[in-house]
């Protein structure tokens, strides 16, 4: 028996001593669910590496029962300090916070302008990579302003729980295509790859009217959407990072098309509206679906490329407060089809020409087409598609518009019996 | 019993004065002498008539021979009733002359007997002895009527659309209720003894032309080494015949369902069984017999795979919820959707233990409701379950000592285990449970995984009678796959090739 008994012994010894004993219980550590960058004040970054770091901790005191969560929560639950870079906040964090932060639940990253045009911040993100618990699913948020106001301001109504709200916040957002996706992998993939323009979400909390007045829905940068009421945070636009470093923005609507011309993003329900080409007075609303692939064709040859593009939309028309019928009317429907065409057309044209000149590079990870042209990594980055290539490239679109449906009520109710 | 008492007699008698040397079991000790009062009075000694008194002697006169005639009988095993209306009345009242006692009687069975020896082992089963004076030997009449209860419903293997019909403590009524099912000359039952004392019979039941010989001479070759002097039913002797008797897992079957047995008997299989036991060994066991039950080929193809799944479901549910959760909370959060670690830690807040001493904690608890569920007598029964679930977990969870998920984790990987059917395999997954929780709270995934693969090997390094435990999933058999799902019944045409049988097909009789 006792020559039995010690194998089995010194094995379960090796066990328990092999066994995770720094683990912690869920209750030990406290869960950061949004994590703020700021330029800190006083500080030379030439001299000196620091950061202002925003923590936003997510309460779970919400759940004890008999204890009441709005008692004195907010004030514990936004922190900010001043650290070499985030990862190492968090340690100066528990200076008084009394558990070991987490960022295993991170949501986002909010950064302000001001430091994203530095040339710091993407020394500062790397740590991000590093970090173990760090979620490369977390996105990106650039915002005007501080981003420890954008996160202190941020007075969601219905909902309690501040991870909830980022979500959703982003989720819906990049659902109806006024932000992009903007993750710190996605982040790193691009940046890294050196090829393309990174887009990055941009929001604001500033409510100080810097309404430029009525424009179509979705023209319109964070903080300028018209509004009365709600949260002071507004989520729509991009931020345009070139080479790890904040280069510009763009609107909801050039961000929307964006996102129809680069076939690694997904849109599920987009509402736009377009001028009647019937009646100009009135605009037509529709909902613009991708179904198909953008097809990019790209023909290398002496001097800057040829690139030709097939851009598939669906449109399925919404209202039409002008009354004319499109739904019978073939006719009508040509020449919406027609209008619509040379509309969104002209959109992306714009936008292609606002990337090539403005921003010289494109922000529609293009360069996934261009690397098949080429046999080894030195020939394509040599040849270096963003710097010397795009800018210069000649671009034609080939839209392939289809109307696919006219809404549920197939007529227009006759405005003229209406009004008798 | 009755050699010992020989033996010790005869050791007596060595020592013993001249005077006794009368005793007539010393003179005549093994066979009948025709003296029916010298005969009774052996007969009378050895049972120690009549201070015992569950033996009775019934003393006549036959007057169709004119001569005189004694009957024993133990009152408890044997049939009052048949004994007055089948030996007493005929032998009696007849007035033809009787030539042959044998004629005279009108019970069913009956034979004769000149060993002294054997006759007492036949009275000893509840048959009648009938000695008639000048006549060297006894008649032995069936009689045997012990009490028992009637074919009632199964207790355990409850099923939706299957037979009601279950085993009870009589062997030949077992037999009896497999063999209306079979009706075949190759229907097979072999007996034998095992016990030098108490004389047990096991009865192996077989298919003759379909069961393979390796598997029959091994169940017969385990039984007979049996050393033990009493083996009382077949829940002991399954502990004498199994394969690892410290193993984990069961590997021979229980069924209690004579349809289920006949099943098998059909399918190849060697069924034991065995008087005082109401259920029936199937032997070789896989993993897959446990795993199934009744229903799973009385219900439609598709719903009976739905039960499977389901069943599938709770034995993992059973195994891997409480680990799981110990492996995520403590290891690996970034795993669980964040409404759901912050109500977690929210829970968790007033808990005064590390969640793995809570969960062992609950899970103790839960067996312990479930055993005293068991020895509980039946009138208070409910009351323990309205206690345990009440009170610990409400109260637990009042008190701030059990956080309610954890409730939910016991309560779901305990509810899940009562659809595994089988109460050995019921016992064996639960305490695996255990070494995965343990597993988890050192090593969280890691830790269950490396033990789960462990368990793997160990499963498939089982045998029961020299047939492989996951057979016929791995290693491959030939066999209608009947493991995880089954097939559709016109498809389930071969019989399960582990078991050697003699003919594999089940849709042409190749071997006549």
């Amino acid at each position: 028996m006792r020559r039995r008994a010690l194998p089995f012994l010194l094995f379960s010894m090796v066990f328990l001593l092999t066994g995770c004993w720094d683990k912690k219980e869920v209750e030990e550590r406290s869960y950061v669910v949004a994590i703020g960058l700021d330029l800190p004040k006083g500080v030379d970054l030439e001299k000196e590496q620091a950061v202002d770091v925003t923590f936003q901790f997510s309460n779970p005191k919400l759940n004890v029962k008999g204890a009441n969560p709005a008692e004195g929560a907010e004030m514990e639950d936004i922190i900010t300090l001043t650290a070499p870079d985030f990862v190492t906040a968090r340690n100066m964090a528990n200076s008084f916070v009394t558990r070991e932060v987490s960022f295993s639940h991170n949501k986002v990253l909010i950064i302000s302008e001001e430091l994203a045009k530095t040339e710091i911040f993407y020394r500062m993100l790397s740590t991000a990579f590093k970090d173990r618990e760090m979620r490369r699913e977390a996105n990106i948020i650039v915002t005007e302003g501080k981003a420890s106001e954008f996160i202190s301001k941020n007075k969601p109504e219905m909902m309690v729980r501040p991870h909830r709200y980022y979500q959703f916040l982003i989720d819906r957002a990049t659902e109806t295509g006024m932000v992009p996706e903007s993750t710190i992998n996605r982040f790193f993939a691009i940046t890294d790859g050196d090829a393309d323009l990174f887009l990055a979400m941009y929001g604001s909390y500033d409510k100080n009217n810097k309404e430029t007045g009525f424009q179509d829905e979705d023209q319109y940068i964070a903080g300028q959407v018209p509004k009365r009421g709600g949260n002071p945070i507004q989520l729509i636009g991009s931020a345009v990072f070139k080479e790890g470093k904040m280069i510009g923005t763009l609107t909801g609507e050039e961000t929307r098309i964006t996102r129809f011309l680069d076939n690694t993003a997904e849109l599920r329900d987009l509402f736009s509206s377009f001028q009647d080409p019937l009646d100009k007075r009135y605009k037509i609303a529709v909902r613009l679906k991708q179904t198909k692939k953008l097809k990019v064709k790209i023909k290398k040859r002496n001097g800057p490329p040829k690139i030709e593009i097939t851009y598939p939309l669906d449109v399925k028309v919404l209202s039409v407060p002008s009354m004319i019928n499109y739904a019978d009317n073939l006719e009508n429907q040509e020449k919406l089809k027609t209008a619509l065409k040379n509309k969104l057309k002209e959109n992306a044209e714009n936008l292609i020409e606002k990337t090539q000149k403005e921003f010289k590079g494109e922000p529609f990870y293009w360069s996934l087409n261009v690397r098949p042209l080429f046999d080894t990594v030195k020939e394509y980055e040599e040849w270096d598609w963003m710097n010397k290539n795009y800018p210069l490239a000649d671009i034609h679109i080939t839209m392939d518009v289809n109307i696919v449906g006219f809404g549920k009520q197939l007529k227009e109710s006759n405005i003229e019996k209406v009004r008798d | 019993m009755r050699n010992s008492f020989f033996k010790k007699s005869k050791m007596f008698t060595l020592e013993m004065s001249k005077e006794c040397l009368d005793d007539p079991i010393l003179q005549k000790g093994e066979f009948f002498s025709g003296d029916i009062s010298l005969d009774s009075t052996i007969i009378k000694q050895i049972y120690s008539y009549p201070t015992n008194i569950d033996f009775m002697i019934r003393e006549l006169t036959i007057h169709a021979m004119e001569q005189k005639a004694v009957l024993f009988y133990i009152p408890s095993l044997a049939d009052p009733k048949l004994i007055d209306e089948g030996i007493i009345k005929p032998l009696i009242t007849t007035g033809n002359v009787i030539e042959d006692v044998r004629s005279a009687i009108s019970a069913s069975g009956v034979s004769e007997e000149r060993e002294i020896n054997n006759a007492i082992k036949e009275l000893n089963t509840g048959d009648t002895l009938l000695l008639v004076e000048g006549q060297a030997q006894g008649y032995l009449i069936r009689t045997s009527k012990a009490a028992g209860r009637n074919v009632e419903k199964p207790q355990n293997e409850t099923t939706l659309l299957g037979p009601k019909e279950s085993f009870v403590e009589k062997a030949d009524v077992n037999i009896s209720l497999i063999r209306k099912k079979i009706h075949s000359e190759d229907f097979t039952v072999e007996k034998m003894v095992i016990g030098e004392r108490s004389k047990n019979e096991v009865y192996i039941i077989y298919n003759r032309e379909l069961a393979g010989v390796e598997v029959v001479s091994e169940v017969k070759a385990r039984i007979g080494a049996i050393t033990k002097d009493a083996v009382q039913n077949l829940s002991l002797l399954v502990q004498h015949i199994e394969d690892r008797k410290r193993g984990l897992l069961p590997t021979i079957l229980q069924t209690e369902r004579p349809d289920r047995a006949a099943t098998f008997i059909e399918d190849g299989y060697v069924v034991i069984a065995m008087n005082n036991s109401p259920f029936a060994l199937v032997t070789p066991a896989t993993f897959w017999s446990f795993f199934h039950t009744g229903d799973d080929h009385y219900l439609r193809f598709v719903y009976g795979n739905f039960t499977r799944i389901l069943r599938i479901l709770a034995m993992f549910i059973t195994l891997f919820t409480p680990s799981i959760y110990i492996a995520i909370t403590n290891y690996h959060m970034e795993m669980l959707p964040t409404d759901l670690l912050l109500a977690i830690a929210g829970a968790r807040e007033m808990v005064p233990f590390p969640a793995i001493i809570e969960l062992l904690l609950l899970e103790t608890a839960f067996e312990l409701i479930r055993e005293a569920g068991i020895r509980v007598p039946v009138p208070i029964g409910p009351t323990i379950g309205i206690v345990g679930a009440l009170i610990l977990g409400q109260a637990g969870v009042e008190a701030n000592v059990f956080s309610p998920i954890v409730v939910i984790v016991v309560a779901l990987s305990g509810l899940s285990s009562y659809a595994i059917g089988d109460v050995n395999l019921n016992y064996s997954i639960r305490i695996a449970r255990f070494g995965f929780l343990v597993a988890a709270g050192l090593f969280g995934i890691f830790g269950m995984v490396s033990c789960f693969i462990v368990c793997l090997a160990y499963l498939t390094t089982l045998k029961s009678f020299g047939v492989p435990y996951l057979a016929p999933l791995t290693p491959k058999y030939k066999s209608s796959d009947d493991t995880i799902f089954r097939k559709i019944l016109s498809n389930e045409n071969l019989r399960p090739g582990f078991t050697k049988t003699k003919d594999i097909t089940k849709d042409v009789i190749r071997n006549k």
